[in-house]
């Protein structure tokens, strides 16, 4: 019977014990190399190098528009509570006033590079800092 | 998958029993560990990845993956979150990872140890986790997040790694039990 049955002994002869015996350099190599990848997404996917230079408003799902960040102008965009009124100024974007009851968006801005947003829910109305080549070519999607 | 041809025979309801087992145990760890509170949100240790690791060695592909599949469905209804946006990217990230660890220990299984093999499990994990998540709610802002979870998931397969060296090492080289049979 005990020939019949191998043992796990047997069957794990290759491995080893303590750390050092267990690691080995292609271990240390795999873990300089995620270290590597990961340093390097930090480059790839923040988006600190990106400059857009364009509010892009959208108002019940629809967009309103796209309006350059440096020149200074009040916009109104109607919602279903009423209007909310955003303010293009120094290059930051911010809400003026709002009809929603809590007005979170108010505190949200201003906001002044790429990538932030205002929205306020109950107005249905979104504020949000991009390029204007397009809604879905944004630059750290690839 | 469970029952081969030869349905009723031992090695049939031993492999049966031997599902059972790891699919119990992964599950334990699994609802266990989301109780752990971690000071971020959803950033969790992936303890039950010990499991999938632990079976590399003794069974097949399928095996681990039906044991990743049962872990994922049924962990997570325990929690209470099954088929929720984080159980979207819970079973994404956990079936490319338990691929990745399969195709790690296959193709370098003289060179790596399990802290290799946990390493890529863990990344692969967060990235397609990351990705997954940028799909989920049409907006690419979640991959800004992408390099304090690889970073993260770093630490976190190491820990597991090199938690599986030790109990891979420890109890099975000195106990002489017999070995599992070898499923597909």
């Amino acid at each position: 019977m005990k020939n019949s049955t191998r043992t796990s002994g047997d069957f794990l002869k290759g491995h080893k014990t303590g750390f050092r015996e267990a690691v080995t350099r292609w271990d240390w190599a795999i873990l300089i190399i995620l270290i590597f990848l990961s340093w390097l997404s930090l480059y790839i996917f923040h988006p600190f190098h990106v400059r857009s230079n364009c509010v892009w408003i959208s108002a019940g799902g629809k967009t309103l528009g796209f309006y350059p960040l440096n020149q200074d102008r009040i916009i109104k965009a109607s919602g279903p509570l009423g209007t909310t009124i955003i303010k293009i100024h120094n290059g930051e974007a911010s809400i003026l006033k709002a009809p929603c009851p809590h007005k979170f968006c108010q505190k949200m801005g201003p906001i002044p590079s790429h990538g932030d947003i205002m929205v306020c829910i109950p107005n249905r109305i979104i504020v949000e800092i991009k390029k204007r080549k397009g809604r879905e070519t944004d630059a750290i999607t690839r | 998958m469970l029952l081969p041809d030869d349905r009723y025979s031992m090695a049939s309801i031993e492999s049966a029993a031997h599902f059972a087992l790891f699919a119990v145990t992964a599950i334990g760890i699994h609802v266990v560990e989301s109780l752990l509170t971690l000071p971020v949100p959803w950033f969790r240790l992936g303890l039950a990845h010990i499991i999938t690791m632990m079976m590399l060695p003794f069974y097949g592909t399928k095996f681990i993956l039906g044991i990743f599949i049962v872990r994922v469905i049924v962990g997570s209804a325990i929690v209470g979150k099954l088929f929720s946006p984080g159980f979207v990217l819970a079973f994404g990230g956990g079936f490319s990872a338990t691929i990745t660890m399969i195709v790690a220990y296959k193709m370098t299984r003289k060179h790596l140890s399990f802290w290799g093999i946990s390493l890529l499990g863990a990344w692969v994990h967060n990235l397609v986790q990351v990705f997954l998540a940028a799909v989920i709610i049409h907006h690419s802002s979640t991959l800004i997040l992408m390099p304090y979870f690889l970073f993260f998931s770093i630490v976190t397969g190491s820990i597991n790694g090199l938690l599986t060296n030790r109990i891979e090492a420890f109890p099975m080289s000195q106990a002489s039990m017999p070995t599992p049979p070898r499923l597909t």
